[in-house]
């Protein structure tokens, strides 16, 4: 048999019945397009838990005291209120939104001057202190560091200038290392900026951009907590982690905070365990050493998380879309699968008279055969490219749709490799083959005499 | 091409208990470079007996012998492979494909041999050239008049050099002058390759023409004689 003379035969017949063809593939581009954005997504998200890793590493245990001092409360409120009207509404009047932001924190007197919440009656519930960071070191040998992080949001500025509120962020010269924050311009906390309570501050990237407008930062004071605070390092943009937006952080030494809010409070610890496998061990041992010191909270308000178990999460996330799409994958391909057999039936109907007269020139049934099976793994193979081309478009769509409503990230880019292709077009060729086998078979079987006097 | 038929029968089951004889115990010896007409009235079995000279079906019973091989007994593929390299076909349909332009139709046969593609195409252009239709090669079966078309099939028929032209009805279709035109065709090409040539027809013109004309009637031969 001569397979290009067949290829014409072929090329002709698919130029027949267009409007049959394109609509029986429909459910073949929309298969395809599913089965490579889902593999696209699934692997920019196994990336995206790639560079994550990289960021944070495996072995990191984070435990967060949910309570807020007042204060923190109110412009945590503002802060996220902010944030969220940020991204909702980038051509808002950013006008509006700062007077919110002033009045409310204006509603609340006393707060941007740091007094101490227990004045507005009610008691301030035990919270971990620097003491009890000193114990826990002691009591958790198999962490490797256990760093204390205060958070608060607070109005910084520039003198003179309206205000902002911003995530600020005690911590001490190690997180930096455990975070692995690198330094763009100026330095990070030292160790003497703690141990003096030095009023100094590092900022996150766009914050700094934001205040200080490209000029440099390194040196400037900014007024925040009641006083002012000499910048002495700009960090590299560094983006989203654990729910965290680095570049809008502003970082000073922790006894610096607690010194000028006149609140001693640990909200955060960030422990490293000395080996990977420790991780999970260690989450629960720390869990239990903070809560026998803060006998009368919540365990709920102390909630204590592993990268690992975020890892988990993120991969099931990814396994559940997964499933879903290849659900949606494995239905429309079957759907186009039952079409493409139609159809081919049908023009096996249609040609049962030129079937009749290729086997009278010599045609084998297996000749027959293949013409047809070609015909409807050629036809599948088309709707696979329509579906290739369809899901490389849908893909972003998609991780960002993944994104924002399973795994609360910022999202991630779908990344393709070239096995991708491979699989997603040998798919569409596999439903080609399947559908096409039975009425490729029907041809083949064909008596050449029945299929002559066919009208 | 030497085609012995001996006791052939042919019975088609239309049900479990209904079978309805077609052929009945059919002799035939036809020699190379024999020219024969098959006549009688419709339905006494013409079409059927061609479609087992020329392996479409098999005989129910009986014995054909092409040359030396005993073809009552070949497989769906031994009959196929044998179609392809000894029988041409003419049908009164002219049976083209529809799609295809004429030198494609014409070359189709020979896709099954093992020949370049450019001796094939070579070897269709000769045959459409040989059947005087060298300016048509391009155009499609619906672009031609009847006539044309049965040239076409013709030169297809004749492409791979056929040992045994098997015809039914070839100028059914075709008025008289045409008819003539695609029958001295026939004789002609035949008569250089030393085909044999087996053809049903009514045409007494056509029977005219045959060495020998074989009349049938209700499935079985009721004379075989030199043509009148």
């Amino acid at each position: 048999m001569d397979w290009l003379y067949m290829g014409g035969t072929l090329l002709r017949e698919l130029r027949t019945n267009r409007v049959r063809r394109i609509l029986s593939i429909l459910g073949v581009v929309i298969g395809t397009a599913a089965v490579i954005s889902s593999l696209a997504v699934v692997e920019g998200g196994r990336e995206q838990l790639r560079l994550h890793l990289e960021k944070m590493g495996i072995n990191m245990v984070l435990l967060e005291d949910r309570y807020r001092p007042e204060p923190v409360r109110l412009f945590q409120d503002v802060y996220e209120t902010e944030q969220r009207q940020a991204a909702a509404i980038e051509d808002a009047q950013p006008d509006e939104i700062e007077k919110k932001i002033i009045l409310k924190s204006r509603a609340s007197p006393g707060a941007a001057a740091g007094q101490d919440p227990s004045g507005d009656g009610i008691p301030m519930p035990e919270v971990l202190r620097m003491r009890d960071v000193e114990a826990l070191r002691a009591r958790l040998p198999e962490a490797a560091l256990i760093e204390p992080v205060a958070m608060d949001y607070a109005e910084v500025g520039l003198t003179g200038t309206r205000p902002r509120v911003a995530l600020v962020e005690g911590g001490t010269a190690l997180g930096a290392v455990i975070r692995n924050l690198a330094v763009r311009e100026g330095r990070y906390l030292i160790p003497s900026d703690t141990e003096r309570s030095e009023q100094v501050c590092v900022l996150g990237s766009r914050i700094a951009e934001e205040i200080f407008k490209g000029a440099p930062a390194v040196g400037r004071r900014l007024s925040m907590l009641g006083s002012q605070w000499r910048v002495v390092g700009v960090l590299q943009p560094k983006g989203t982690m654990m729910r965290f937006d680095y570049d809008r952080l502003i970082q000073v030494p922790i006894t610096s905070m607690h010194e000028r809010r006149g609140i001693e409070m640990v909200s955060a610890l960030l422990v490293q365990a000395r080996d990977n496998d420790g991780a999970l061990a260690l989450r629960d041992r720390l869990h239990h050493e903070v809560m026998a010191r803060l006998r009368d909270r919540d365990p709920e308000e102390i909630r204590v998380f592993c990268q690992q178990e975020l890892i988990e999460q993120h991969a099931t996330m990814l396994r559940t879309f997964r499933i879903l799409t290849i659900s949606v994958a494995a239905f429309s391909l079957l759907v186009s699968g039952v079409g493409i057999m139609n159809i081919m039936l049908v023009a096996v109907r249609e040609r049962t008279r030129e079937i009749g007269i290729w086997k009278a020139v010599g045609a084998t049934d297996a000749d027959v055969m293949a013409h047809f099976l070609s015909e409807s793994v050629l036809t599948c193979a088309i709707g696979g490219t329509l579906g290739i081309l369809l899901g490389v478009l849908l893909a972003s769509e998609a991780a960002g749709f993944v994104a924002s409503t399973v795994a609360e990230t910022s999202g991630w880019s779908p990344v393709f490799l070239p096995v991708f292709f491979g699989l997603s077009l040998g798919t569409s060729v596999a439903v080609g083959l399947v559908s096409g086998l039975f009425p490729a078979l029907v041809a083949a079987r064909l008596e050449p005499t029945e299929a002559l006097r066919h009208e | 091409m030497r085609v012995e038929l001996s006791g052939i029968g042919k019975t088609y089951r239309l049900s479990e208990t209904v079978e309805v004889p077609a052929l009945r115990d059919i002799d035939l010896r036809v020699r190379e470079g024999e020219f024969v007409a098959l006549v009688g009235p419709s339905g006494c079995g013409k079409t059927t007996l061609l479609s087992i000279l020329g392996l479409l079906t098999l005989p129910s019973a009986g014995s054909y012998r092409l040359e030396d091989r005993e073809a009552a007994g070949f497989s769906r593929n031994e009959m196929a492979r044998c179609r392809a390299s000894t029988i041409g076909f003419i049908f009164q349909a002219y049976n083209l494909l529809p799609r295809e332009p004429a030198w494609r139709n014409v070359m189709f046969p020979l896709t099954f041999r093992a020949e370049t593609r450019a001796t094939r195409r070579q070897r269709a252009l000769e045959a459409l050239e040989a059947v005087g239709l060298a300016h048509r090669a391009n155009h499609r079966p619906a672009q031609m008049s009847g006539g044309e078309q049965q040239r076409v099939a013709v030169a297809r028929a004749l492409v791979n050099r056929p040992k045994l032209l098997l015809a039914d009805e070839p100028t059914g279709n075709l008025d008289s002058r045409t008819g003539r035109d695609v029958l001295d065709m026939i004789v002609d090409l035949a008569g250089r390759f030393g085909t044999s040539v087996i053809t049903a027809t009514h045409d007494p013109r056509v029977a005219a023409r045959a060495g020998r004309v074989v009349e049938m009637s209700d499935g079985a031969i009721v004379s075989d004689g030199a043509g009148t």
